[in-house]
């Protein structure tokens, strides 16, 4: 199997090479999503709007494109705000890369939804990329679905303009091995960002996650919140980085990351970074492991509730604000349901 | 319904429990008092399973069944429950969705239907009226930031909707002012029935003024010292245990 064209930032990284060494060496046959697999798919999300991706190439015979909306040669450009999501859906078949470029115009409003199905072991890496022009707001949904033995690879690269605003939410459940970048930018001042990521993993799953704000124009105010749960053998290397150029005085950065560990064989590698070149900006950044409350599952159990679904219940605590708290009910339903099928 | 024979309790590699002998007929109500560091709470958590309370020595059987053989879930299915001395905080977790959860885990065990939610919404806040407990409790997370007065009444809450064979109130009491006692012991009151008993682990005659025992206990250096019936409890109000300080086994 060819690599795929992965990013610097990943090839900096020697066990990331190393985890995907023995995918690589495989040659897979690859699959094919029936058509009746795919509407039923379709239905299941109940989008209003949507556009489907067949191995990265945008398939006009299972999308409903809004209006406002144009996709030429792998560009999207969102001229009006939409009323309603937009839902884009991604189905790897095969081991191919994609570039798909998002523009959402001055001054425009929309909910973008991502989901990435795939299975066996084909290896699809993504590089999507949005610009968000001046005083735009992006509600962005990405949510990478694998069963035990699919890969997914996505880079999510998102610059922003003055007073542009993006909301992320970013969910990550299971898979063989999975790799997501995002790239968050300012390129003018007044921006925010506020980022929500949440990986779920088990069996012998993982994921490098990398995350890298960076602060180039003043005043922009950037939050990551991310949890982790990992159960058996899953692993996952995290890496969130804060950078802060020169001239992005008065910036607000902040990033949090907090790891629950289900299984005495599960590990999680947490990397905070900061680089701020600014003297006069607010940052900070942290990042906590842990186990169970062994109390709180004792007190649920001695009420009758099974050791399964006492754990589930305090898992599901664990990351509520993540998960109930997300607008895109499809995104909360899907990561829910990976939260119960974690134990 | 609840037999202990010689039971012997070791916490941290130190033993706590060092002999206890108890028998809890149907519909009884047993108070156990006795000085800091007696061994009471342990009892409680001995007998609802908690972890590191390894049992050396002794036996327990509840209704017939072997209950050091269970689980916490599945001796609190079987009707044992533990009103907790500090009940624990689960933030995230909606008080109401675990109550539901709880009470759907026991029907599901009895072989019932789930409630109606409708239903068992009405049926929590009707006990929480009864309790005097805040309607916006029902929303927040399971004690978390939760007054202690608020604790004590969200576990006999818990405790009539899971209406147990035997309740174990480990000092229900402790951090409730005179008129929550009051509310808090009336709700035990209205729980008590035949078929019901109840162990209540307690420092003061006070609550057992309004929760009236058929029998009381007094627990020293992990032993039953003393028993005898409402009328020790008023005896240890004047008295003290000062006589426990001596030889452990003295008047067992």
């Amino acid at each position: 199997m060819k690599a795929p064209n992965f990013h610097p930032l990943f090839l900096q990284n020697k066990q990331f090479m190393h985890d995907f060494g023995a995918v690589l060496q495989n040659d897979v046959t690859p699959v094919q999503f029936e058509p009746k697999w795919i509407q039923n798919l379709l239905l299941t999300l109940e989008p209003l709007h949507y556009a489907t991706f067949v191995d990265g190439i945008f398939s006009k015979e299972y999308s409903q494109i809004p209006e406002g909306v144009s996709i030429q040669n792998q560009a999207v450009v969102i001229e009006k705000s939409l009323n309603h999501p937009f839902h884009m859906v991604f189905l790897d078949q095969k081991t191919h890369e994609s570039d798909l470029s998002i523009t959402l115009k001055s001054g425009v409003t929309a909910s973008v939804s991502q989901t990435f199905y795939g299975t066996a072991s084909t290896l699809p890496y993504h590089r999507i990329s949005f610009s968000c022009e001046a005083m735009s707001v992006l509600f962005y949904d990405y949510l990478q679905c694998c069963d035990e033995k699919g890969c997914q690879f996505a880079e999510i690269r998102i610059t922003q303009e003055k007073d542009s605003k993006v909301h992320n939410a970013i969910g990550l459940a299971s898979g063989f091995r999975s790799g997501v970048l995002l790239y968050t930018q300012n390129n003018a001042e007044g921006t925010e960002a506020n980022t929500q990521i949440v990986t779920l993993q088990k069996d012998k799953s993982v994921a490098h996650f990398i995350s890298h704000t960076d602060h180039v124009a003043q005043n922009g105010t950037s939050t990551i919140e991310a949890k982790s749960v990992l159960n058996d053998k899953a692993r996952l290397h995290f890496v969130g980085k804060i950078e802060v150029q020169q001239h992005a005085r008065n910036t607000d950065a902040r990033l949090k990351h907090q790891s629950l560990l289900l299984s005495p064989t599960s590990e999680v590698s947490s990397e905070p970074q900061l680089e701020i070149n600014n003297k006069n900006v607010k940052c900070a950044h942290g990042a906590t492991v842990g186990q169970l409350d062994k109390e709180a599952l004792f007190y649920l159990k001695s009420r009758g509730l099974p050791e399964q679904e006492a754990q589930s219940m305090l898992i599901q605590a664990f990351c509520e604000s993540l998960i109930i708290e997300a607008k895109n009910g499809f995104w909360k339903n899907e990561m829910l349901r990976a939260v119960q099928a974690l134990i | 319904m609840l037999s202990i024979k010689d039971l012997v309790v070791r916490v941290d590699n130190k033993s706590i429990l060092k002999g206890i002998s108890l028998d809890v007929a149907p519909g009884t109500v047993h108070a156990i008092m006795g000085p800091n560091g007696s061994g009471k709470s342990t009892l409680g958590y001995t007998l609802a399973g908690r972890a590191g309370y390894e049992i050396e020595k002794g036996s327990v059987t509840f209704n017939g069944l072997d209950l050091t053989k269970m689980d916490p879930s599945e001796r609190a299915l079987q009707g044992l429950f533990l009103a907790f001395q500090y009940p624990v905080s689960v933030p995230g977790v909606s008080n109401i969705n675990f109550l539901k959860a709880m009470v759907n885990a026991k029907r599901k065990h009895d072989g019932l239907e789930e409630l109606d939610t409708f239903e068992f919404l009405a049926e929590v806040k009707a006990l929480m009226k009864q309790l005097g407990m805040k309607e916006e409790l029902i929303s927040r997370s399971v004690n978390d930031g939760f007054s202690g007065g608020e604790k004590k009444r969200n576990e006999i809450l818990q405790m009539a909707l899971l209406k147990p064979k035997l309740a174990i109130l480990d000092e229900t009491d402790s951090g409730l002012d005179i008129d929550a006692l009051r509310i808090v012991a009336d709700g035990v009151n209205s729980l008590r029935s035949p078929d019901r008993s109840m162990i209540v682990v307690t420092h003061y005659q006070r609550l057992l003024d309004l929760i009236e025992p058929d029998y009381v206990h007094v627990l020293a250096h992990g032993q039953i010292v003393q028993s005898g019936d409402k009328n020790l409890a008023l005896s240890l109000e004047s008295t003290g245990y000062g006589f426990t300080k001596g030889d452990a086994h003295e008047g067992a």
